[in-house]
């Protein structure tokens, strides 16, 4: 049963707030540390597995060969190849329908559909990715197996995260110098909080594993933006990634978490950007910040040009294919019809996580084993999130190149389709 | 005969006097969840055809003292009028969602106020603690709740 025991943080203020004990008192004793908030149901299966939980388990989430054998056994990946190739040849757009191709993850389906096909799996998803849980503290954790980085680790693991951003930037920004300026300056922390001063008090550090965010300072300033102080620079922001490590020395922040929320610095950072040329499209841009800060749902035509804007720069058209793909995806979220349909979705949500992942997909290499199969095939859907095989499905559809390279990573015959 | 005449009226009587007292007190709703890439429902209170409930998390529905309505309805009003801190994706932050009628509101508050250092030590602060008017509101409702 996975171990997905979401439960309220009790360190929120400083007198512990009654829902947060109102749900400790509901919590189990094998609550794992903060869930990705990207659930990547897959990679998170490895240390889930051996725990209990409340929460029902999607019974075909765990692949049965995670993590020792081949990912893609042969048969497997010659389907997966037919069908890659069937994306090459086909010539319309996706619609989200069953007269799509045939993804290639559904080699790794039961049945050949993924669970979120089913409502009641649905349901079990829908509030996934939410960071709330029962904070631990750091005297908690240590007795759980896990450590934290010493000082030296520390600086060699944000090192390496920041050369993933710096490894990232040219394809977020192209070759804009304000975006790839704002890159650079982007924050790659660890968190740093109570279980550092005392390992008894709940640790906000273990609120999610990796996040990015805007600090308190360029909050206030993004705010004054919005009421006649318009932005003299792009506010970076931050990612803000946990200090502990599992009992193998693993770091808890997955990778495919930290290049998603990559792609979510990416997408503000490329929107900021926009609105200092200023003209219509920082109109645009300025309206969709506003509009995603406010935590509006409603998609609006303000927010379909300004993220077209994001991808168009890097990889020509084929990225703006991708974004619009991605723009439908997320509308058809609401579309009780659709393959992508999901209750309760809010579209603008889906298209901000849908162009992270976009963007933290096209940026994974290798392909396989990092992305696909496991982490793309069992990338979960929720009201906010998309499922990453459809935006996987959006890649593979309209960028030649991401085609290509799954293509010749799975050596599938003819792979320079 | 005059008796059932009477029962009648007296039984109509007693309905729109129901009717009238439920519409007197409005029927709202006050949600709070986390926003971190996913809606999760932390607590609830509502007055529904009169009838004021609450909820923790995702739990059945209970019914709740009046009072508790108006109490929670008292505080909404000082919490509307607090600021939204700006939408992270994943960052914690929790929303107040208030609902009555025509009129409604949400409100984003931080969960958590996060010191994080990059390799050089510096140090950056985000996150925050929510505002006096939020917090009593989320505070009231979630205790509320727990009573239950």
């Amino acid at each position: 049963m996975l171990a997905v025991v979401f439960v309220v943080s009790g360190f929120i203020w400083a007198e512990r707030p009654a829902y947060a004990a109102a749900t400790t008192a509901s919590a189990r004793s094998s609550e794992r540390i903060g869930e990705d908030v990207v659930f990547l149901a897959s990679e998170s299966a490895r240390a889930l597995a051996p725990q209990s939980s409340r929460c029902a388990e999607p019974e075909n989430l765990i692949p049965k060969a995670f993590g020792k054998d081949d990912p893609l056994p042969g048969t497997q990946k010659v389907m997966a190849c037919l069908y890659l190739d069937q994306f090459a040849a086909s010539s319309k757009p996706l619609t989200f329908t069953s007269s799509d191709p045939q993804n290639p993850c559904s080699v790794k389906w039961k049945n050949g559909v993924p669970l979120w096909a089913d409502p009641a799996q649905r349901k079990i998803m829908a509030a996934h990715g939410t960071a709330k849980k029962v904070l631990k503290s750091r005297k908690q954790m240590f007795a759980e197996g896990y450590k934290v980085r010493t000082a030296e680790q520390r600086r060699s693991y944000l090192a390496g995260i920041e050369q993933i951003r710096d490894q990232m930037a040219p394809s977020c920004c192209g070759e804009d110098r304000a975006c790839l300026g704002a890159m650079k300056q982007l924050r790659i922390a660890q968190c740093s909080a109570e279980g550092d001063r005392d390992p008894n008090k709940p640790d906000s550090c273990t609120y999610a594993n990796g996040y990015f965010d805007l600090s308190a300072e360029e909050k206030a300033t993004f705010r004054d933006s919005l009421v006649g102080n318009p932005l003299k620079a792009i506010l970076p922001g931050g990612i803000v990634l946990s200090p502990y490590l599992d009992r193998n020395g693993n770091a808890v922040a997955l990778e495919a978490t930290i290049r998603h929320e990559l792609g979510h610095a990416c997408t503000s950072i490329r929107r900021q950007a926009t609105i200092l040329k200023g003209g219509l499209n920082a109109f645009r841009s300025s309206e969709s910040l506003d509009a995603q800060i406010n935590g509006a749902c409603d998609l609006g035509d303000t927010n379909k040009v300004a993220y077209a804007d994001i991808l168009s720069a890097s990889s020509g058209a084929s990225a703006a294919r991708v974004f619009d793909c991605v723009r439908v995806l997320s509308e058809k979220s609401s579309d009780s019809k659709s393959t992508a349909f999901f209750e309760e979705s809010c579209e603008a949500s889906k298209l901000e996580e849908g162009m992270a992942e976009a963007i933290a997909l096209s940026e994974t290499e290798p392909l396989v084993p990092k992305g696909f199969p496991d982490r793309i095939c069992y990338g979960l859907p929720s009201t906010r999130h998309m499922a990453s095989a459809d935006v996987f499905a959006c890649l593979i559809r309209n960028n030649p190149k991401f085609r290509a390279r799954l293509s010749a990573e799975l050596s599938c015959e003819g792979s320079a389709r | 005969m005059n008796f059932k005449i009477v029962s009648l009226l007296a039984l109509t009587l007693c309905l729109c006097s129901r009717a009238f007292a439920a519409g007197q007190k409005s029927d709202f709703d006050i949600k709070v969840a986390t926003r971190a890439g996913g809606d999760e429902e932390l607590a609830s209170i509502r007055r529904l055809n009169g009838t004021c409930s609450v909820r923790s998390g995702l739990e059945t529905w209970k019914k709740a003292d009046a009072k508790a309505c108006e109490r929670a309805l008292a505080l909404s009003g000082a919490a509307s009028k607090a600021a939204t801190v700006p939408m992270m994706p994943h960052a914690p932050q929790m929303e107040v969602a208030f609902k009555l009628g025509t009129e409604s509101w949400k409100k984003l508050a931080p969960l958590a106020l996060v010191k994080s250092c990059d390799r050089n030590d510096v140090c950056t602060e985000s996150g925050g603690t929510p505002t006096k008017a939020v917090k009593e509101l989320v505070d009231f409702i979630s205790e509320t709740a727990l009573k239950k």
